[in-house]
Order: structure tokens, then sequence, then C-alpha cells
């Protein structure tokens, strides 16, 4: 599929400025601040469809997520401000704008599943067909993990965020992520398929 | 709570690989959407004043050129209270109006900044009181390059003192 290229002679995705360099041109106003978005949205386009994914779980709902979520991004502008990592503000918009669309294509569709009423949608992955294909392997025991306990693994040890900036992406304290990471990886070990993983 | 500190860097690659399966097949990007977002950006961000980032100007006072700076200060805040529209700036449009500031493409025709007001050292459009920041900054940092806009064939406090006069008597011009 094409990317889109303001200037096809150009990768804005391989603009060598930082995140920051970048947010401050968009700051700065025209003409440097559309490029610098583009450089931005370019940079961080994938990172958002694979975290809208995981929440949404279809295709077009988290395209759709990762739409409203830039919308919602660049309209903080001029002005916006920095303060961590930009993927570490991008999560829980992406998050809850993928939650949202979720929980709305199931209104259309009738389905209001007990999920939906408590605001917890990734619940339903220890009971997905897609799980219950293969039960007792380790996809069914991290999916049946509660959501919140599964999420901070998959932020550490699949994105690579530090303990410090998935406090700061959930807006929870850093002691919370970390009695979360202990309680999954306690529940892991104990599990009898999920502990065959570990060294003895 | 006490934790062994290893159990958050490390877990076996088999179970991060399960945890990486859970997010499902990669999914492409969608050449549709990406023109909405950036078309919608552009549009958002060509219809927006820049960020004028008032809240570092002070670390500007007491540097080299602080006389021109502490007056170009009291300028502006006599022009920031005069004026109820001043982070609007004044637009090119009233600048050529009022005849007060040739621009550079009436001074120098064949400028690649027809654009730019003289004067508007920052870039944003309009004349005001930060555009003399801005200068005293370059000064400072010794990047003021050809920045002559008094004419005397130097680029000093006196430029930036032409920038402050210039905003005082837009102003005066604008309540008279």
């Amino acid at each position: 599929m094409p990317r889109l290229r303001a200037n096809p002679t150009a990768d804005p995705s391989d603009d060598p400025r930082s995140d920051l360099e970048l947010i401050d041109a968009v700051n700065a106003g025209p003409p440097g601040s559309a490029p610098a978005f583009e450089a931005l949205y370019l940079r961080h386009r994938d990172y958002a469809i694979r975290i809208a994914m995981r929440f949404a779980g279809e295709r077009e709902l988290a395209l759709d997520a990762v739409q409203d979520s830039f919308v919602y991004f660049y309209k903080k502008f001029p002005g916006f401000t920095l303060t961590a990592k930009l993927t570490t503000f991008l999560y829980p918009v992406l998050k809850h704008n993928a939650l949202a669309a979720k929980q709305k294509a199931k209104r259309t569709q009738g389905d209001l599943s007990d999920e939906m009423l408590q605001g917890q949608p990734d619940t339903d992955r220890g009971t997905d067909p897609a799980h219950a294909d293969a039960p007792g392997d380790l996809p069914a025991v991290l999916a049946a993990l509660p959501d919140a306990q599964r999420e901070v693994l998959v932020l550490r040890f699949v994105d690579g965020l530090a303990l410090e900036e998935i406090a700061d992406a959930l807006g929870i304290p850093l002691g919370t992520v970390k009695t979360r990471i202990h309680h999954a990886i306690r529940k892991l070990r104990e599990d009898p398929i999920a502990k065959k993983h570990f060294a003895p | 709570m006490p934790h062994d500190e290893e159990q958050f860097d490390t877990l076996p690659e088999t179970i991060v690989d399960a945890l990486r399966g859970l997010d499902g097949p990669a999914v492409l990007p969608d050449a549709e959407r990406d023109a909405d977002v950036l078309s919608g950006a552009r549009l958002h961000l060509a219809t927006r004043p820049p960020n004028r980032k008032r809240r570092n100007l002070k670390l500007f006072i007491g540097g080299s050129v602080g006389g021109g700076l502490a007056a170009a200060a009291m300028l502006g805040v006599a022009f920031i209270l005069s004026d109820p529209n001043a982070d609007e700036g004044l637009p090119m449009a009233d600048l050529a109006e009022q005849n007060t500031l040739p621009t550079l493409a009436e001074e120098a025709p064949n400028s690649q900044s027809l654009t730019a007001a003289r004067g508007d050292i920052d870039g944003s459009g309009s004349i005001d009181i930060l555009d003399a920041y801005a200068l005293a900054r370059r000064l400072e940092q010794g990047q003021a390059g050809e920045l002559d806009l008094n004419n005397d064939g130097q680029t000093n406090q006196r430029d930036i003192d032409w920038i402050a006069n210039q905003v005082v008597a837009l102003n005066s011009g604008e309540q008279g």
C-alpha cells in the first residue's frame, strides 16, 4: 500500500529531528508545522495501529481509533508541551479511542455483553474463539490473566517501556505497576503450563 | 510489598513471544486515512497562530543586551496592556495598510522571503514585541546576521529599539 507523501522526494518519517524538536516545529506554526506533524504521524502511526489493534481487536475499528487519536493530537497545537515520551502520551488516547470504537461497534450490532457494560473490553480474551481453540496453551494462560496485569506485562516486555513510562501511560503510581507485574509473574510461575518456561 | 527487581527486566523469551502473539497479525496502514489525518492537520495548523512562548522571555533579561531588553520589555507591557488582541499579533494586512513597515517584497523583489515583513524576526507573520526579544536572543548568540533594520550599517541594540519603536508606533496609531 503506498504511503502518503506530501513531497515524493522526501520521507518525513526519516526526519532526523527528535520528537521534541518536531513538536517545537509544529508549535512554531507555518510553514514548518505541517511537515513536522506529518513526520510525527508517519513515525508513530504503525505503533499507534498496533496499540489500537490490541484493544479494538478489528482492523477497521483500530484504524478509526488511530485517526481519532491523531486528530485529538493535532488539535492540541499550538501550545502542546511534551512532558514524557510521545508514545506515552499517545498510549492512553489510543486505548480510550479503541475501546470506545469497540463498544460503539458492539452497540451497533446489538451485542451488549457484560464486558461492555463494565467497561472492561478485554476480559473476553480467555473465551475468545481464537484462544478457546487451544485451551491450556501459553497464549490462553496469558489471555486469562487479569487485563490490568497482562497490560503491564505487554507494555514492559513487548513494547519495552520503562516502569516509569508505564506508570505515566496508565496514570498509575510506579508501585502499582511493580505490583501488577509481580502478581502477573507469580501467577505465571504457579501455572502448570507457564511455569515450564521459567528457569528452575 | 518487596519486589525482586530482576523480575521487572527479564521474562522468558517464549512468554514474551506469546504475549506478542496476543496482538495478532500486523495491520497495514490505510492511505486514505493517512490523507484524512494529514489534510485535517494541515488545515488546523494553517489556521492557528503559532505558539508564543512568553514564559521563556524572562530568561533573556540580564544578558549582554539587558538594557535594550528592559526597554523593550517596558514597551511590550504597555503594548500588551493596551491591546486586547495582543495574543493575535498584528496581521500582515494591517501592517501593509498602514504602510509603516515596508515588506521585503517591496524592498527586495528578488528576496526569497517575499512574505516576511521587515522586522518579523520570528516569522510569525506579524511584528510585535516578541520580535524584539527574538532579535535580542540572536544578538546574544551571535546569530543576528544582517538584520540591519534601521539601516545604520550594523546589527545591534539599535535594531531592537527600532522594532520596539515600530510596535509602539503601530499601537498608538491603532488607538488614535
